[in-house]
């Protein structure tokens, strides 16, 4: 089997806490982000090596509450490593990541689809039993569920019908805007469909391209939104000094310790190579002139 | 600003990466209980107690800024609704260093208070999910090394237990036997450096309905005392027995009303499924109107907090004087020597002698300011230290 699903949640009783159902993931990989998002708010983490990827949703809301009458929540890890016949058709993590996603707009987040879905797969007294069994939860048990609960979600247009791309490697938007969340999916569509290396987050602990410096990676392109942000529509995260505007070829990213720059791009934009295009056919006649001027020169100065 | 995991190295205060003053402060406490909102409590309060002075508090970096936003706004939400629903707050996930600034404006001067949040449901190994073991000998770690420890308590808990099985059930749902574990820990630690201030803030908290002078009709103040008197009378007899070497170590008790405008409408004790005789306690709550919050009793631990900075202020003082009678490197000592919470009130007092210098040796205008804003926050940290605690208050 090369594609895990673990869920985590908790059940009624105190000492019921939290834990997975069944055996969790080997590593809690999630933690690198703990500076950048508080895990008990909806959180999404995609990472993808261009093999394989993992993904991480958080904060998604049971209607079952704990004894004391507090709202228990989910978290949702699948991990695949890219080897044979995925267990779990990576469109189906791009659906749930869709649906998570898409309730984080509007003035009530979390509006429900992912919490019905969810808890009609998991039902408060088979959670119960689940977390109270001696014998861990088969592993296959809780994928079959994940994907029953991924069935029972509204259907969608395939995820880039209409998305906008946002036409930059590293960019920071307002998870609050639409053509955001929906450019956002389509990045974990590439990710996980397409399997391009790269990550697209959803964090509830940043406000501005800053404080995502120690994300920025020339290997692993990065896409992030997150609520509240003071970013006005996506905006570039980059590291290179130089003109804000035209656009940036991933390779030319210099060392990490220089400042971050950000220019907040129209959207949707066009794909990267055109910018870059456009600031050629201006720039070739010009260096082309000045190579004639300095040729014509240099006779009359070496003379 | 990254939630870094609470360093290894962490002493009771540390020095900041700028040299300013890293003040140390531990939460222990269960699940439910309020940490998390008590932490926000004195973010919200310290920044109405120092209205109209050169000095602010602030939240240090985003992270924590949002953090202390998001809880305020669920909080709001939840009391607009009329009725609080207490239970629309999901508990925390993992641990969170808060960082809160009593800034003065002046690069290389402040204080920065470091306040550790975590899951309360970690401190019981029968809760503890897995996994999460190495996370939780960190916060440890960092309990250890805290000057001021903060046991928070469930007020209601107390004063809403009225039968025999209700009272048994009361060292469960609060936790005691994992916080008495802790406490004595933390106290071994202090013994080890009986020159340095400590501090032990028992803390009640939702004690809105208890008391009559936040909007409650009811003053049931003296019972509250007794029943933390009772229950909490093994870690209070621990002091002694663990520290007896501390010179300067207060217990103080500090009820504290972090919503305020709520007033319990009823409690129940539920039967825990699967464990005979374990009990669940659940309060429900009413918005008294107009449902606007008033914190009440952060003040309190703020003077608490200052009085403890003061007194090491003291102590740093006196021996940097034996020091220099010594000819030694009073740097040198106070580096290599007390790595702990001296060596950071030594950073704080020889950096603003160092303003003090600049400003008499340039008699530039932002220099003089600076050496002012410097004092301004000793000034003010020795003022709050003198206000007198509120009748809340008691110090054991
Ligand atoms: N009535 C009342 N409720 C409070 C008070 N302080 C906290 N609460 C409520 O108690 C519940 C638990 O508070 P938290 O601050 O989340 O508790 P915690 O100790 O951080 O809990 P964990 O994160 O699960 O460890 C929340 O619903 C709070 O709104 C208070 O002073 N009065
Ligand atoms: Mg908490």
């Amino acid at each position: 089997m090369v594609t895990a699903v673990h869920v985590q949640t908790r059940g009624r009783p105190r000492h019921r806490d939290y834990g997975f159902l069944g055996a969790g993931p080997e590593r809690p990989w999630w933690r690198e982000y703990a500076g950048h998002t508080a895990f008990e708010r909806p959180t999404v983490l995609v990472e993808s090596d261009g093999a394989g990827y993992r993904a991480y949703l958080s904060g998604i809301p049971s209607a079952r509450r704990d004894a004391v009458g507090t709202v228990i929540r989910y978290t949702l890890v699948v991990e695949e490593d890219g080897v044979g016949v995925p267990a779990v058709e990576p469109a189906a993590v791009v659906t749930l990541v869709r649906c998570w996603v898409s309730e984080q707009g509007g003035p009530r987040p979390g509006s429900g689809g992912l919490t019905r879905a969810l808890d009609g797969a998991f039902p408060e007294d088979e959670v119960e039993r689940m977390l109270a069994a001696p014998e861990p939860v088969a592993p296959a048990d809780v994928r079959r569920r994940v994907v029953a609960a991924v069935r029972a979600l509204p259907a969608a247009d395939p995820a880039r019908s209409g998305a906008p791309d946002v036409g930059e490697r590293d960019w920071l938007a307002d998870a609050g805007s639409a053509p955001a969340r929906a450019a956002f999916v389509r990045r974990v569509d590439e990710l996980l469909v397409d399997r391009r290396p790269g990550r697209a987050l959803l964090l509830n602990l940043v406000g501005s391209p800053a404080d995502l410096t120690a994300l920025l990676d020339d290997t692993s392109p990065l896409a992030v939104i997150a609520p509240d942000t003071a970013v006005a529509g996506p905006t570039r995260l980059g590291r290179e000094r130089g003109p804000v505007g035209a656009g940036k070829a991933p390779s030319a990213a210099p060392p990490r310790t220089s400042p971050v720059i950000s220019a907040t791009l129209p959207m949707p934009a066009r794909t990267t190579s055109r910018p870059v295009s456009r600031l050629w056919t201006v720039l070739t006649p010009l260096v082309l002139a000045l190579a004639a001027v300095i040729a014509l020169l240099l006779p009359l100065l070496s003379r | 600003m990254t939630n870094q995991a609470p360093a290894a190295a962490a002493g009771a205060a540390a020095a900041g990466e700028d040299g300013r003053l890293v003040y140390r402060i531990g939460m222990v406490g269960p699940s439910r209980v309020g940490k998390t909102s008590l932490i926000t409590a004195l973010l919200h309060d310290g920044q109405r107690l120092l209205e109209g002075t050169p000095i602010s508090m602030k939240a240090v970096g985003t992270a924590t800024q949002k953090r202390l936003s998001q809880h305020r706004r669920e909080l709001d939400g939840s009391l607009l609704a009329g009725e609080f629903d207490a239970g629309a707050l999901g508990g925390s996930q993992d641990q969170f260093t808060f960082h809160l600034m009593l800034d003065t404006g002046v690069p290389g001067t402040g204080i920065e208070l470091q306040l550790l949040d975590y899951p309360g449901g970690w401190l019981d190994p029968h809760t503890r999910p897995a996994g999460v073991d190495a996370q939780w000998e960190e916060c440890e770690r960092f309990l250890e090394q805290c000057s001021v420890l903060v046991v928070p308590v469930d007020a209601a808990v107390l004063m809403e237990a009225t039968t025999a099985s209700h009272l048994r059930a009361v060292p469960t749902v609060l936790g005691t036997p994992q916080v008495t574990d802790v406490v004595r820990s933390w106290l071994k630690r202090r013994n080890e450096r009986p020159d340095e201030p400590a501090l032990l803030l028992l803390c009640p908290v939702k004690c809105e309905s208890y008391f009559d002078d936040n909007g409650g009709r009811r003053d049931q103040s003296a019972t509250l005392l007794q029943w933390v008197r009772k229950v909490y009378r093994q870690v209070v007899e621990l002091v002694p027995n663990e520290a007896p070497d501390v010179r300067n170590m207060r217990v103080v008790y500090c009820p504290v009303d972090t919503i305020g405008c709520v007033e319990i409408l009823r409690a129940d004790w539920l039967p825990e499924p699967d464990e005979p005789g374990a009990l669940t306690f659940v309060a429900h709550y009413g918005v008294r109107p107009p449902g606007e919050r008033s914190v009440k009793g952060t003040e309190d631990i703020m003077i608490a907090l200052c009085r403890q900075l003061v007194a090491g202020r003291q102590k740093v003082e006196e021996r940097e004087a034996g020091l220099r009678r010594e000819q030694a490197d009073t740097a040198q000592t106070f580096a290599e020597r007390d790595e702990g919470f001296f060596r950071n009130i030594w950073y704080l007092v020889s950096g603003e002698r160092r303003l003090r210098a600049d400003a008499a040796r340039s008699s530039r205008e932002e220099a003089i300011q600076a050496a002012e804003r410097a004092r301004a926050l000793t000034g003010i940290v020795e003022s709050l230290a003198r206000r007198v605690h509120s009748d809340r208050v008691h110090q054991w």
